[in-house]
């Protein structure tokens, strides 16, 4: 067997992950845990407390400039069907059926400590930013969704019906707004204060006091305290996360920590990483709708950034390359990932979850 | 010893009524030295005495004085391998005979999956059988039954008995009656040790037979009654359901007080340090209301009649494992504690919608001088050491307990109260505040525990004005529910969660169904136009 495209992925995000920590920008993927900032923002979600009146879901439509629902937010027969995230939609709450009778749930970003979707971003486009934000930058994303195929959540989404300037879509934590030292528009909405705000630490001991002073209405739990390293949002529930909906099958590791694993397996990989990465751009899908005027234009404000070195260094490479050359690279990329693929092979492969199953729908 | 035993599918929590057999049986002969070389046979029992009728138990069992023994009688229980052969004999034998008969009938040699399969073939509804005070009562008078020792003017002695171990016989002893469970351990089978059967072997050898004796004497009169004799009679929930309960449930006969001085720790303190008495108020316990409020005498005295203090000594002791008085009584996570009990009555639904928002275990409202109402004063030492005197002491504290709370006049409650908060989006809300008032205290007049509970109005109101002093008029919910800001408070919802919460949370708990809780116009009228326009 040749390489699955799980795996391949899986050393894009070690690779890109190994640089990032090199150029010493990114919490996204050390090899050791990352505890967070200490003051970060997030929130905790009492799912005992939700009625599902979807006006968490209306305030994110209204704060964040997003389209106009086809159904009005009202409209609560929509809880019937299990819903996601899309592009319009950053937050969705959903309706599960416990012992305990029906149950909402809210979804949307769960801004993780030390996000998946930053660690297979090779563009670092998505950054964890101090005060709890996982934030993403349009200006540098190429749109290759591997974050989309990253995050074990399934989070992120696609402006697949903007054809020209199409971008990644997600819950931003309301960071703007935080910066004015507003609350987030869900919070601020929230007729049952279902949604508490507040600084990691403090909403880790308000879910630890609730639970203590409501003997037997929790499960003993705090989802997002440890699941993928931890999240900026945290939950608490009377019925067992897996039966509303949330995996329980995440571990305690952040993703930069399961990408660390292969990587020290494959060093030709680390080694050839320019090269890789342009291979992975000049085979990505989105390679022939990308006009050569947009490619200069990305290329261009990436270069304006001179922090962002490593961007600069692709954008340089993507230049100089020539269609001849692009087939030698191809080569040299097939080349190392099967030498790397031999390597791997012989080392259990930690998984990145999710993944596999999505590449098989 | 090989054994030849027959245990029932247990994990009764596991099973569900109504969707399988409830008289599933598993036949094992395995020992440590001879473990079973197929899988244990399932039996369906009920479908044998079916397929029997015509024909009595000792077709498959021993009958010993009159009462059948329920092993199956071919297996002496001395021989693995003869125990082998009695059950594949007897089984075989009679399938193979039946079907000879042209009857439908059982797997025969050969088929031995049939019989030998890991799991039950069907769904196991076995259900447990729970003898509670209902039960209890109907055997306690009923005439068929009838007493069997001398001493004995009820029917106490046909269950009730007690062991002498010199002369290995069983004997009956009035006053010493207590739950079968106290002897008899649910699965354990007899020691020498232990000579007490399993209660699961007692209860079928005792219940069972005594039906089956019951059965045959009905027989003989037209209409008579007697108890069930197959396994659905007893273990299936829809049977269980049939059972008639007894009301008024009369009292245990068992010479048990109305009201109890619980004073141990008082006592105690009083005989270490005489003139020390300031700490510790006695309990006026009404141990007649528990007892007609709980399913039998076992959900208090779990292990013994015993007083709770002769086990759960102050500090603790092995018989009581090491479980002291304080937490026995007062551990809020445990049924047999007294808080734990109580803590479960508050999740009924007529208690569910205040007593859901309070942090547990809540002795904000009533203080510990709700139960520990008894004084350490002259008169309460002076009765300390007189049983007489103490009983009288404790009922006429009890007695003067459980009135409820009297409500204020009528016109000191505010009728409809408003709340215009969210007024720039609806019209203000309209609270019915004195219905909700008299919705709670008819809740609160209909029962003992509660009324006990709640001995003043301020009790009722603190469901909702909580934390505030019991004032005529408390403070409004804005005075401490502010607006929502990024500093975490201390846990208290801002006002709008603070209402809301507070209304909805209720409504769940109280089965309020209407008004939804998504339903925000019918609570919040919609602004009309001319409002809007002011
Ligand atoms: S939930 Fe998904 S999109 Fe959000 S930070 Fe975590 S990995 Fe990234
Ligand atoms: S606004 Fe609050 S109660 Fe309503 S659906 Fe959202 S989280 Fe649940």
């Amino acid at each position: 067997m040749g390489i699955t495209r799980r795996r391949f992925l899986t050393w894009v995000g070690a690779a890109a992950g190994s640089q990032v920590v090199v150029a010493g920008r990114s919490q996204a993927a050390g090899n050791r845990q990352f505890p967070g900032f200490a003051e970060s923002f997030g929130v905790l979600h009492d799912v005992t407390r939700c009625i599902g009146c979807r006006r968490c879901e209306a305030a994110c439509q209204q704060v964040n400039g997003l389209p106009e629902p086809e159904r009005p937010f009202d409209d609560l027969s929509l809880l019937q069907q299990q819903r996601r995230t899309d592009a319009g939609t950053y937050t969705v709450v959903n309706r599960f059926e416990a012992a305990q009778g029906p149950v909402f749930v809210k979804t949307q970003c769960n801004h993780c400590l030390e996000p998946a979707c930053a660690s297979a971003c090779f563009v670092k486009a998505f950054q964890k930013v101090p005060s709890g934000a996982v934030s993403y930058n349009v200006d540098v994303c190429v749109g290759c969704r591997y974050c989309m195929i990253a995050c074990p959540f399934n989070i992120p989404t696609y402006e697949y019906d903007n054809p020209f300037s199409p971008s990644v879509q997600k819950c931003t934590l309301c960071q703007p707004r935080i910066e004015k030292g507003l609350l987030p528009g869900c919070v601020l909405a929230c007729p049952k204060e279902a949604l508490t705000f507040g600084q990691r630490g403090q909403l880790l001991q308000t879910a630890r006091n609730r639970i203590a002073q409501h003997p037997g209405r929790y499960v003993h739990h705090i989802y997002g305290e440890h699941e993928m390293g931890g999240t900026s949002w945290l939950y608490i529930s009377a019925a067992p996360f897996r039966e509303i909906g949330m995996r329980e099958d995440l571990g305690t590791m952040a993703a930069g920590q399961l990408t660390a694993g292969p990587l020290g397996a494959v060093p030709i990989v680390v080694g050839l990483w320019p090269v890789l990465l342009t291979g992975i751009w000049a085979i990505g899908k989105r390679k022939d709708k990308i006009a050569a005027g947009e490619r200069r234009q990305a290329v261009a404000e990436a270069e304006k950034n001179a922090r962002q070195a490593a961007e600069a260094k692709l954008a340089g490479l993507r230049e100089q390359l020539g269609k001849e050359k692009e087939i030698a690279v191809k080569l040299a990329v097939k080349n190392a990932l099967e030498e790397a693929a031999r390597a791997a092979q012989a080392e259990a492969l930690p998984g990145n979850g999710e993944p596999e199953s999505k590449e098989e729908k | 010893m090989v054994l030849a035993f027959v245990y029932f599918a247990a994990g009764s929590d596991q099973m569900v009524s109504g969707s399988g057999r409830p008289d599933w049986l598993t036949l094992s002969i395995s020992t440590a030295s001879t473990p079973d070389e197929m899988p244990p046979v399932w039996f369906a029992h009920d479908r044998h005495t079916d397929a029997l009728t015509g024909q009595d138990c000792t077709t498959c069992h021993t009958k010993d004085e009159g009462r059948i023994r329920f092993a199956f009688k071919q297996a002496a229980g001395e021989d693995y391998h003869a125990d082998m052969a009695e059950f594949h004999d007897n089984c075989i034998g009679c399938h193979a005979k039946t079907a000879m008969q042209g009857e439908p009938a059982g797997p025969r040699a050969g088929e031995c999956r049939l019989c030998h399969t890991p799991n039950a073939p069907d769904r196991s509804a076995w259900t447990a059988m729970r003898f509670d005070h209902s039960l209890h009562a109907r055997h306690e008078t009923s005439p068929r039954i009838g007493p069997t020792a001398e001493a004995d003017s009820a029917n106490c002695s046909a269950c009730h008995h007690r062991y002498n171990a010199d002369t290995q016989t069983l004997y009956y002893e009035k006053g010493t009656e207590g739950a079968c469970q106290y002897c008899h351990a649910p699965v354990a089978a007899a020691t020498p040790d232990d000579p007490a059967r399993a209660m699961r072997q007692a209860a079928h050898d005792g219940c069972v037979s005594c039906h089956l004796i019951n059965q045959t004497q009905a027989a003989k009169e037209a209409n008579a009654k007697f108890g069930p004799i197959t396994c659905a009679g007893c273990h299936d929930q829809s049977m269980q359901a049939q059972i008639a309960t007894v009301q008024p449930l009369p009292r245990f006969k068992r010479n048990q007080p109305d009201a109890v001085l619980l004073a141990t720790r008082l006592t105690n303190q009083l005989a270490a340090s005489p003139e020390d008495r300031a700490p510790v108020s006695a309990v006026a316990f009404n141990h007649k209301s528990h007892e007609a409020n709980v399913e039998s005498c076992r959900t208090c005295h779990h292990a013994s009649l015993q007083k709770c203090s002769d086990c759960h000594t102050p500090d603790g002791s092995r018989e009581g494992a090491f479980v002291g008085l304080g937490q026995a009584m007062h551990v809020a996570d445990r049924d047999p504690s007294c808080i734990g009990c109580h803590q479960q009555a508050q999740t009924d639904a007529a208690c569910a919608g205040c007593h859901s928002m309070t942090p547990a275990p809540d002795f904000a409202a009533t203080g510990c001088q709700a139960c520990h109402g008894v004084a350490a004063d002259e008169q309460t030492v002076a009765v300390l050491t007189d049983p007489d005197a103490r009983a009288a002491m404790a009922a006429a504290f009890v007695k003067r307990r459980g009135g409820g709370a009297p409500l204020p006049p009528e016109t000191d409650i505010p009728e409809i109260v408003t709340i215009g908060t969210l007024s720039d989006a609806y019209e203000p809300v309209r609270l019915p505040h004195r219905k909700i008032v008299r919705a709670l205290a008819d809740r609160i007049a209909e029962n003992t525990l509660a009324k006990t509970f709640h001995p003043t109005s301020e009790t009722l109101c603190q469901g909702c004005h909580h934390n505030a002093a019991a004032l005529p008029k408390p403070p409004a919910c804005a005075s401490c529910h502010g607006t929502m800001t990024a500093t975490p408070s201390d846990g208290r919802p801002a006002l709008l969660g603070a209402y809301h919460l507070q209304c909805i949370t209720c409504h769940e708990r109280m089965g309020i169904e209407k008004p939804a809780a998504t339903a925000c116009t019918e609570c919040h009228p919609p602004r009309s136009s001319t409002a809007s326009q002011n």
